[in-house]
């Protein structure tokens, strides 16, 4: 069998996103969490990489900390996260300013809390022009009105003039695309930009991603919940649990084999068409605190199929060329 | 907008009126009598009584309150018991000067309550934010005529920076009425900054940590292009309410003050019309009084509606 390589994965430059053995902490009454653990991951250009988990699982502290948005309390402690091979945790918050909204932009989850309320969305639109630019304000709201054109906003100019209370909810989440691709950014960190809309318009955003990635190049990292959208738009996937990246691999490849029993479990987790007819299989117990991890796989207390070995936290161990997974199942299997 | 500014202006009416009864009421109510405030203490009881039969006040209340609000409604405000001065000029020469006060006091209150309650926001939980919040609670539990008096010794006695009192009219020169009424309106205004600035704060802290100033962030934008463009507006909404209630607040501070600084606006005609018990007096300045703190009132509710783009729309549908 012919194994798969990873397609955009070029000898001759970086990554567009390299996150090395980063760890995040969190320092609050309750004491420390280190809520990210040596995370390893990857985006290439014109690469769609998912990071999916569920809450608490870290991938959303992943992506800020790519951004240096974390909440206060939260620390880089260990590791690197270069864009196209600069080191961003040695840069100055000034020059980390420059990068943002220019070179990495994000899409948030809930595109209403995330427009401000007082200000017309043509405005905030185009404000990246006016930041990085030096665009006057003329100048950025005529380039609002064809990034909403080009998002496929209807009657961009008109909308331009109004206020995010009076778009729909895939409008807002269009225009706060529109904001991100502003500047054409090198990397999209999109997280769970899909959450708070209803399924037809989830459909519609996800397209608009797979557009943009097409056009541009654009590497972009998606964090979701929802193995729905990764099986739709993604061409690698993360699954992170408990602060770790528990299994890794192409979408294909890793939905057809899931090798460790998180991911099996969120497979069986999650409503199909052809298995309407079945009983979702909910995970039992749940993901443990950050505040009380121990040297263990962090999964073991609600695996069905741990082993002795499991008091002691695997590797992640190769299941095929490019697919890895943390579990010791993989060694009891080759015997 | 224009539906608003009319459904506003038809409530006027019935609270002025309600507040017109109360204050009837209220003045009435308290103890001692017009006739021996202006007779003395020694009147005899003939001398009382023709006194009060003279100026009708020997008729039931709510007569004397129809006559009096009749004449109102038509500019009257009707003649001192103590001097027989028609009180609609007095007042008239006297709401300058208060207005005056209380504006000068209201801008000092928010020149100092919207930076520094917006700094003290953005260093949430940090030193400076404990000190900012630590000054603004000594600022809020000082009396109005303690803080006057502190600055009559300090600026006035001591370093002789400030006339400790008087006034002259900004149109003779405007120059020394700002420095008259510089330190009555610091000591009115320091105090009631200290309310304002911990709305303030509180509104900022709530505003930051909104998604969409994340957003503003992730666009690159820098600290003060985040706090002056994106969250101090959405701040200013519920500030401005309670700003307008501080300033009704001024206005009743004023009373003190102006005495303390001798200043001849509505406030000592206030005191003057309480202890002489002089009812006209009395009554059309603290009307006066009532209806400026109302049209202020209106202003911040449309001012709040042109910052917040929703009100409009909300209202406009309804």
């Amino acid at each position: 069998m012919q194994e798969q390589i990873r397609p955009r994965r070029r000898l001759d430059s970086p990554p567009v996103l390299a996150v090395d053995n980063l760890s995040v902490q969190l320092q609050t009454r309750q004491g420390t969490a280190r809520v990210v653990d040596g995370v390893n991951l990857e985006v290439w250009p014109g690469e769609i990489v998912g990071v999916i988990g569920e809450s608490g699982s870290g991938k959303t502290m992943t992506a800020l900390s790519v951004l240096r948005l974390m909440p206060q309390v939260a620390r880089i402690v260990g590791g690197d996260i270069r864009l196209s091979g600069t080191s961003l945790p040695s840069l100055s918050d000034a020059q980390m300013r420059k990068l943002r909204g220019n070179r990495m932009a994000l899409i948030p989850q809930d595109p209403l809390s995330a427009l401000n309320p007082v200000q017309p969305i043509g405005r905030q639109v185009g404000e990246p022009f006016v930041l990085h630019r030096r665009s006057r304000w003329q100048a950025a709201l005529q380039q609002a009105v064809r990034l909403l054109g080009a998002v496929h906003l209807p009657l961009p100019e008109t909308r331009a003039a109004e206020y995010p209370h009076q778009f729909s909810g895939g409008m807002r989440q269009r225009a706060m695309t529109a904001m991100a691709l502003a500047l054409e950014p090198d990397l999209l960190i999109a997280d769970e930009p899909t959450t708070a809309l209803d399924v037809t318009i989830q459909a519609q955003v996800l397209r608009l991603l797979g557009e943009i990635r097409d056009e541009h190049a654009t590497a972009i990292l998606l964090i979701t919940h929802d193995l729905g959208v990764v099986a739709e738009s993604c061409d690698w996937v993360y699954v992170m649990y408990a602060g770790r990246i528990v299994e890794e691999g192409p979408v294909g490849r890793l939905f057809a084999h899931p090798s460790h029993p998180y991911t099996q479990a969120l497979l069986n987790a999650t409503p199909s068409i052809e298995l309407a007819q079945t009983e979702l299989a909910a995970i039992p117990g749940r993901i443990p605190s950050p505040y009380e991890i121990g040297p263990g796989c962090r999964f073991a207390d609600r695996c069905a199929q741990r082993l002795a070995r499991c008091a002691q936290e695997p590797p992640l161990l190769p299941v095929a060329a490019e697919h890895l997974a943390r579990c010791w199942l993989l060694e009891e299997s080759r015997g | 907008m224009l539906r608003l500014i009319v459904v506003r202006l038809a409530w006027f009416v019935p609270t002025i009126l309600v507040t017109s009864m109360v204050l009837f009421l209220a003045v009435n109510v308290i103890p001692g009598s017009a006739a021996k405030a202006a007779l003395g203490i020694d009147a005899t009881p003939q001398a009382i009584a023709r006194f009060e039969h003279e100026l009708g006040l020997d008729r039931p209340l709510y007569v004397q309150y129809f006559e009096w609000l009749a004449k109102v409604l038509q500019g009257d405000f009707g003649t001192s018991f103590q001097n027989r001065v028609p009180v609609g000029p007095e007042i008239l020469a006297r709401l300058p000067v208060t207005l005056e006060l209380a504006l000068l006091a209201f801008l000092i209150a928010n020149l100092i309550a919207v930076p520094l309650g917006a700094f003290a926001a953005y260093h949430h939980q940090r030193p400076v934010d404990t000190v900012i919040s630590a000054i603004a609670t000594l600022f809020g539990a000082i009396p109005t005529f303690w803080m006057a008096t502190l600055l009559i010794l300090l600026l006035g006695m001591t370093l002789r920076w400030l006339p400790a009192g008087g006034y002259v009219p900004f149109a003779d020169n405007p120059a020394m009425n700002l420095r008259l009424l510089l330190m009555p309106a610091l000591s009115l205004g320091v105090v009631s900054s200290a309310l304002l600035l911990r709305i303030m704060r509180a509104e900022m802290i709530e505003v930051l940590s909104s998604d969409y100033i994340r957003t503003a962030f992730a666009k690159g934008a820098n600290p003060s292009i985040v706090i002056w463009k994106h969250a101090l507006r959405n701040s200013l909404i519920p500030f401005l309410t309670v700003g307008a209630v501080e300033f009704g607040w001024l206005f009743g501070g004023v009373v003190i003050i102006e005495d303390i600084f001798l200043l001849p606006g509505l406030g000592s005609l206030v005191l003057v019309g309480i202890i002489n018990r002089d009812y006209p007096v009395l009554l059309s300045s603290v009307l006066v009084i009532t209806v400026v703190v109302l049209t202020l009132n209106l202003v911040v509710d449309l001012l709040a509606a042109v910052l917040d783009p929703r009100q409009v729309y909300a209202r406009s549908e309804q």
